[in-house]
């Protein structure tokens, strides 16, 4: 029997569209933070020439490199990669389960809610309502919606693969599959927060344990959001564009279980040379190594699809776009592994390197890849011709000479910086270079990197054009094919209990996890998890025996049972997860802290902590000094041994801020001990570190007064808003909450806290003949009456705090217990 | 607890990524010796799923 389908394509172009708008914005966004890296006056100071000093300021706050970062990585990662990812997805599952999208209502409720997330995410970020976490940077609501979204698309998708008139999944579609449910878990599990607020919220790790589940989800955020959904539009789009099959459909098997179960455990592999436990360090960089098989099996068959068709390389833009993506997967998933060897990542790690190696599988792969596949869709979609095929090639090849001009030259930046960073005077004690001279050495590559990504922008927009054009030259048009319907019987005839009960391998896969299980749980249930693991082997060997060989379909079948499949590609994926995450989960309750225990922050420092996060200060300092000999003699304190950054020294920080790039200096150790007064007693809270605290105060006023050539902004506003005292009481109750021991306070008792030590830092500002220069009217008391309030003072509190820790003697052997509250201050 | 203990302070922590190498290099070898296996027949028509022309019989303008 058949019936006639007419093919969703409404959504194909809503989603096309948002995407290279968003694009456009994206990478906007990205020219003008590259600007502010060589020149600071495009922190804010430039709009007093292009106003004639009607907006006056050295910096404005929502035009900060801290602040506009986090929007250009999110507009390109989720507003253009998420539309242009949707529009592939929407546009080859309904052609591939030869079935229309299940509900026109909720591919409805999916773009524009998706859309109304950026809008908030656009508003927010510069509004420096943030979480302080990389690619996490959303606030709670937003975050709600999106999982929320994401349902909307996960549950339209496998109502569509439910009703499809084909048995069989083709690859493309296993590849969706795991976009949808691993993104699923690490969003969610990432994104746990207690709120404090509406707008704000701490993250419930801390420290290391917050570092490795960022970094679980970071890094595959880059593989099932950034790779994985690209990779099923490359299996369909290319042999479509190519018009010839995929080279291996037995290299797709291999490549997609292989990537799929590879790839989650590769997260550690940013947090190399850190206070990270080795053998973490060691699991990440021994599974991103064994990426290069499956990845470049991926490119290769990628490339090899279009054997016979290179002539239209010459002629045929699509194929153009295509192929230089799959070759820059091919080159950027070549170059992520050499940098997860822990001896390279000494080198490359918080310099611009990485930052190449992103925009390489960002610009060469997400981008040629997008672009490959609207100049495809764009005629068929509006029933014409390509307006301009020259304007595509013209595209093509600024695109890419502006991506091989921003790679090379962060390449260098980032070499050059990071030999300098670690070059010793050869009498061994002191380093050759400052910070600030390597920072100056690469301004040129800094300069040719924004233009580099001016001329990849320039293409994008020239791709706008020629897509407008077409859509304007047809008619948007939707296709209608005629099918032969399936009966139930002929698909998904696999019950649940049938693919996990009995069967062999899915004996063998349950026997695995209960032997994981026996290598984690305590004494007995690990005993007894052993067993059930033995007894399932048992039972493997029986149903194979049973099962007279049949069972070597099992696969096979599997593939035409989407939800058995799912539910495989979930456990591929929650193994690696589980034997990273639920260990540190466990080491953060225990005295594994390396011999020192973190200072808890004043309630003036944790404010002073969330104006440091919403800024985005992590955006170029880090606080994690490495296991590194010139880190250690760069960034440690003097007379203090072994000062690496140990374990236990940011134990109780949530958001976790050891950052993943540096622009500025470490400031993990920034910090000192309580000051002395005059006459030699203590101050109660107020501390000074490497630097006084009118250093401090004139380098947030203009960094370039103390540290010449600096590229950092000017934060003189802080000095012109007050700290949110109110707030605190509540951000206090909610640390506790997660396991931060506080002593109990009142209200009163903070306000009085904040009120002392900010009265003792103004006061040491004004003594030591603070100007300020916004405000040359207030002086002496009225002067120190401003700044007690200010968000200045306190941020100058917490940096003052960075670092401070109580030794503690090392049990030995170490004995595991839950931290008493009170036992550690 | 005892056993968490030894996993983070001593040496055989290191065998970790070993077993978890042991697991994937399993997996690995069941899934490349079902794609070997698998009849070839079956691996062509699947491989040319994304060819198989829909004929459109119609593109319709957008209703909306």
């Amino acid at each position: 029997m058949t019936t006639s389908i007419t093919y969703d394509d409404k959504s194909v172009r809503r989603f096309m569209i948002a995407s290279i708008a968003w694009g456009i914005i994206g990478m906007l966004a990205g020219v003008f933070i590259a600007t502010q890296l060589s020149f600071w006056q495009m922190n804010g100071k430039f709009l007093e020439t292009l106003t004639g000093g009607w907006i006056k300021g050295d910096g404005i706050s929502f035009l900060t490199f801290g602040r506009l970062r986090p929007l250009h990585t999110n507009a390109v990662i989720f507003a253009f990669v998420g539309n242009m990812m949707f529009a592939g997805i929407y546009y080859s599952t309904q052609r591939l389960c030869k079935a229309r999208m299940a509900s026109d209502l909720l591919s409805n409720i999916h773009f524009y809610a998706w859309q109304l997330i950026i809008v908030a995410a656009a508003i927010t970020l510069p509004a420096g309502l943030t979480r302080g976490k990389e690619y996490a940077e959303l606030i709670w609501p937003i975050n709600i919606c999106v999982v929320l979204v994401w349902v909307v698309f996960a549950v339209n998708f496998f109502w569509t693969l439910a009703k499809r008139n084909e048995p069989s999944l083709y690859v493309a579609l296993w590849f969706y599959i795991a976009t949808i449910i691993t993104v699923a878990m690490l969003y969610i599990v990432n994104h746990l927060s207690l709120p404090t607020s509406f707008t704000h919220s701490y993250p419930i790790f801390g420290g290391l344990q917050d570092g490795l589940v960022q970094w679980w989800y970071g890094h595959n955020a880059v593989a099932f959001f950034l790779t994985t959904p690209i990779l099923g539009i490359m299996y369909y789009f290319l042999p479509k564009a190519a018009n010839r099959p995929v080279y291996s459909y037995r290299l797709s098997i291999v490549h997609f279980w292989s990537l799929v179960f590879i790839y989650i455990w590769a997260g550690p592999h940013h947090l190399l040379n850190t206070a990270l436990p080795h053998w973490l360090q060691y699991l990440g960089m021994l599974f991103s190594l064994m990426l290069w098989a499956p990845s470049w099996g991926g490119m290769l068959n990628g490339l090899l699809t279009l054997r016979g068709a290179w002539d239209k390389l010459r002629t045929d833009p699509v194929i153009k776009f295509l192929a230089a993506g799959v070759t820059f997967y091919g080159m950027a998933t070549f170059e992520g592994p050499l940098m997860a060897i822990t001896k390279v990542n000494a080198l490359s790690h918080y310099t611009d390197w990485t930052v190449g190696h992103v925009h390489s599988g960002a610009l060469g792969w997400n981008g040629m890849m997008a672009a490959g596949m609207f100049y495809w869709l764009a005629p068929r979609l509006w029933k014409t011709q390509l307006w301009s095929k020259p304007l595509a090639n013209m595209h093509f090849w600024i695109a890419t000479i502006g991506i091989l001009i921003y790679i090379a030259a962060l390449w260098c930046a980032g070499i050059m910086q990071g030999l300098m960073l670690s070059e010793i005077m050869p009498s061994g004690t002191t380093l050759r270079y400052e910070f600030l001279d390597t920072l100056k050495e690469i301004q040129v590559f800094f300069i040719a990197r924004a233009f580099g990504g001016f001329l990849y922008l320039c293409g994008f927009v020239m791709l706008a054009v020629n897509i407008w054009k077409t859509a304007r030259s047809g008619v948007a048009v939707e296709e209608t094919v005629e099918v032969t319907l399936l009966e139930k019987k002929q698909k998904d005839g696999m019950g649940f209990c049938a693919a996990i009960l009995n069967d062999p391998i899915a004996h063998v896969i349950l026997a695995m996890g209960f032997v994981l299980l026996w290598f984690f749980l305590p004494p007995h249930a690990n005993i007894a998890a052993l067993l059930v693991a033995v007894l399932l082997g048992f039972k493997a060997v029986s149903a194979f025996r049973a099962s007279n060989g049949a069972w070597t379909n099992w696969h096979e079948r599997i593939l035409e049972n989407y939800l058995p499949f799912t539910v495989l590609v979930f456990a591929a994926v929650a193994i690696g997860g589980s034997v990273q995450i639920i260990p540190t989960i466990i080491v953060n309750r225990g005295k594994n802290i390396e011999g020192r225990l973190q200072e808890l922050y004043t309630p003036l420092e944790l404010a002073g902590r969330d104006i440091y996060v919403s800024e985005g200060c992590y955006n170029c300092h880090s606080q994690m000094i490495r296991t590194l000999v010139p880190e250690v003699m760069r960034y440690g304190r003097p007379g203090v041994a072994d000062d690496w950054s140990h374990l236990g020294e940011s134990i109780y920080d949530h958001p976790y801020q050891w950052g993943s790039k540096r622009t500025g200096p470490d400031l993990a150790h920034e910090g000192g001990p309580i000051a002395k007064k005059p006459d030699g007693t203590l101050y109660s809270s107020m501390r000074v570190g490497k630097r006084g605290n009118d250093w401090h105060f004139y380098h947030f006023l203009d960094p370039r007064d103390k540290s010449p050539g600096s590229n950092m902004p000017s934060y003189w506003f802080l000095f012109e808003k007050e700290t949110d005292v109110k707030a605190l009481p509540g951000k206090i109750k909610a640390q506790v909450a997660l396991g931060v021991p506080y002593p109990v306070m009142t209200d009163a008792d903070i306000t009085d806290r904040v009120e002392t030590q900010a009265q003792d830092i103004a006061k040491s500002l004004v003594e030591a003949g603070a100007y300020f220069p916004k405000k040359p009217q207030l002086q002496g008391d009225s002067l120190r009456n401003h700044l007690v309030k200010s968000q200045g003072v306190a941020l100058i509190a917490y940096v003052q705090k960075l670092g401070a820790y109580k030794n503690v003697k090392k049990a030995q052997p170490a004995e595991p217990s839950s931290l008493n509250p009170d036992s550690h201050r | 607890m005892s056993d968490f203990k030894r996993v983070m302070f001593e040496d055989w922590s290191l065998w970790i990524p070993m077993v978890s190498f042991g697991i994937f290099f399993m997996v690995f070898i069941l899934i490349s010796v079902r794609a070997v296996l698998i009849n070839k027949t079956e691996t062509d028509r699947l491989a040319s799923l994304p060819l198989e022309e829909s004929s459109p019989e119609t593109l319709n303008p957008r209703q909306s």
